[in-house]
């Protein structure tokens, strides 16, 4: 996706250095220009990537249910999206946990499903 | 008892879309609830997998069949982020789904079916103090429970599709750079940070 810069001239953005750094992280780079030519970009510094090796462990210990996604994310800002990717590669499959819950708690998730399965069978 | 379903993160929602079965979050038959905490995370970075998609079907359903629950965990977290952009959402989801639910249970014979992604549910702290009105359930649990009343027909094929990058078009799309962005040779060269 393209985005147009915003632009200032050498001059101000002297003056303004410290509101100028302050506002990249919500507005994004800046290009700064001298006699009306553009010599120079501000910008946040770039993402740094995800280290490739402990990527695939991480996701190994995700499939395996023994990390969250909230740890993953935590530790390297990707998207969820990005962790399926990385299950997909190595050919792992998501995890499958089981919630524990009390009898009642059990009792009233198999109403619920009844109740989907009963107004299914009245919808057909 | 009058229950809704809320979804705690963006797991559910990215595994589902990406394996185009995003509706079956409405075959239970109760509302639907997405914490605009959890709304943010989805659609945050629209080029990552699944984003797009859940972006749209949120769009295309509610308010009839789901809401985005709006919490002051997400009030907060735009606050923070004006003044450093910087601020990680950092289990700001689930603390937007607890504010949610808190706000159901308010009401009278009501409870809530809280929707996790599968590792979260053993360890998220406060899911050992809920009260009997609140089942916690995980993508897969759900899926397969569908599938025991005989309303989806393959709940493991939902879940393998989620990570086949051979055969999924929106992960192939994704990987070869179709989908408009840059096509790379490593797939962990993709993972920048959002």
């Amino acid at each position: 996706m393209h985005h147009s810069l915003r632009s200032i001239t050498s001059s101000e953005a002297k003056s303004n250095l410290g509101e100028l750094l302050a506002s990249l992280g919500s507005q994004g780079a800046v290009e700064i220009t001298r006699n009306g030519k553009p010599v120079g970009i501000l910008s946040p510094p770039f993402a740094q990537p995800v280290d490739a090796g402990r990527l695939a462990s991480l996701a190994l210990a995700y499939s395996k249910g023994l990390i969250t996604w909230n740890q993953v994310s935590e530790e390297t800002g990707i998207g969820f999206g990005d962790l399926l990717v990385a299950l997909g590669s190595q050919n792992l499959q998501l995890p499958k946990v089981v919630a524990k819950r009390t009898p009642t708690q059990d009792g009233f998730y198999r109403q619920i499903l009844d109740a989907a399965k009963a107004s299914q069978g009245l919808g057909q | 008892m009058k229950f809704s379903l809320i979804v705690t993160d963006s797991g559910p929602l990215i595994t589902l879309a990406v394996a185009n079965a995003l509706d079956v979050m409405f075959l239970p038959g109760l509302p639907v609830i997405v914490p605009d905490m959890v709304r943010n995370e989805v659609i945050a970075d629209l080029s990552k997998p699944g984003a797009v998609l859940v972006a749209e079907w949120m769009r295309l359903n509610s308010p009839e069949k789901l809401t985005i629950g709006p919490t002051e965990v997400f009030e907060e977290y735009m606050l923070l982020r004006s003044i450093n952009p910087n601020t990680k959402s950092k289990n700001r989801g689930e603390q937007a789904a607890a504010e949610i639910l808190s706000r159901e249970l308010d009401q009278k014979e009501s409870g809530a079916v809280l929707l996790f992604e599968d590792a979260a549910v053993r360890k998220v702290t406060y899911l050992t103090r809920l009260p009997d009105r609140v089942v916690v359930t995980s993508t897969s649990e759900f899926l397969f429970g569908l599938e025991s009343r005989r309303l989806i027909n393959d709940a493991q094929g939902i879940l393998m599709r989620a990570v086949d990058v051979r055969g999924n078009e929106v992960l192939a799309r994704y990987l070869d750079g179709s989908d408009g962005s840059e096509p790379v040779q490593d797939w962990a060269d993709r993972m920048a940070p959002t």
